[in-house]
């Protein structure tokens, strides 16, 4: 069975491992909640994680070196039509981002993607 | 003209001599060699160089693997251990009306009990978590 990662471009798996291997802990327990809370709130059977691969392929492809800007990132999507794509899940998927928003909003994480390394 | 030589020196360091069966990666790093990925993973100390030194097939299978074991893996265990009254209690905070559905909320319960009957270890960590943020 093919995993959500599946058809991630090589070139993207590979900076993602390397960006998660370079990550603090501290950012990457931010990653982890933000993708928990998406996960929790729009569902984490096949078609969730496939939401997840999405956003991290966004964030990999704008440049993002940092995986805490998750939550960044779905709220681009959102903005970009991912609601209409998961049209059965964009109640789902607003609630995750307004989740995701409030926990960054609690650990004072930065309101635009790092860029530099 | 250092750099190239620094360079090379670093490609002799690493040397991956056989890239099958593609589920184990053998390499020679300093002459020592590493049989799994783990002993990889956990003893490498240029991780990038020798990711460029990998079959393309083992690197994808590699990389795979760190994806779902290592980055995805906690988040969907988290994720099915916050039930729905907590779920909801987050919510709330920022819309009152907004309601956890009812067929998620089985789904999340029937996954929660079979991770937790395979992956008792994570569970404090998870509880934690969640009491932390529920906290908010």
């Amino acid at each position: 069975m093919k995993g959500p990662f599946a058809d991630f471009p090589l070139e993207y798996k590979k900076k993602l491992v390397i960006l998660w291997k370079r990550a603090n802990n501290a950012d990457r327990e931010h990653f982890i909640n933000q993708v928990t809370y998406a996960l929790a709130t729009w569902g984490f059977d096949k078609v969730g994680k496939e939401i997840v691969a999405i956003v991290i392929e966004k964030m990999l492809e704008d440049g993002s070196t940092n995986l805490s800007d998750f939550g960044l990132y779905v709220k681009q999507l959102i903005k970009e039509g991912l609601t209409d794509v998961y049209s059965n899940r964009s109640e789902s998927i607003k609630k995750a981002a307004m989740l995701i928003d409030s926990y960054r909003f609690k650990h004072e994480l930065p309101l635009s993607p790092s860029k530099g390394l | 003209m250092a750099k190239e030589k620094a360079l090379k020196e670093k490609e002799e360091e690493f040397s991956l001599r056989k890239t099958e069966p593609i589920t184990k990666v053998d390499v020679n790093y300093k002459g020592k060699d590493f049989h799994s990925l783990a002993e990889i993973n956990d003893s490498m100390e240029s991780f990038e160089d020798v990711l460029n030194r990998m079959n393309p097939k083992t690197l994808e299978v590699y990389l795979e693997n760190i994806i779902e074991t290592q980055i995805l893996e906690p988040a969907l265990l988290r994720a099915s251990h916050i039930s729905k009254g907590e779920l909801e209690k987050l919510l709330n905070k920022r819309k009152p009306s907004l309601q956890v559905d009812e067929k998620k909320f089985q789904a999340i319960k029937a996954y929660v009990k079979e991770e937790a009957e395979k992956n008792l270890s994570s569970l404090s960590r998870v509880r934690n978590f969640l009491a932390e943020e529920v906290r908010l």
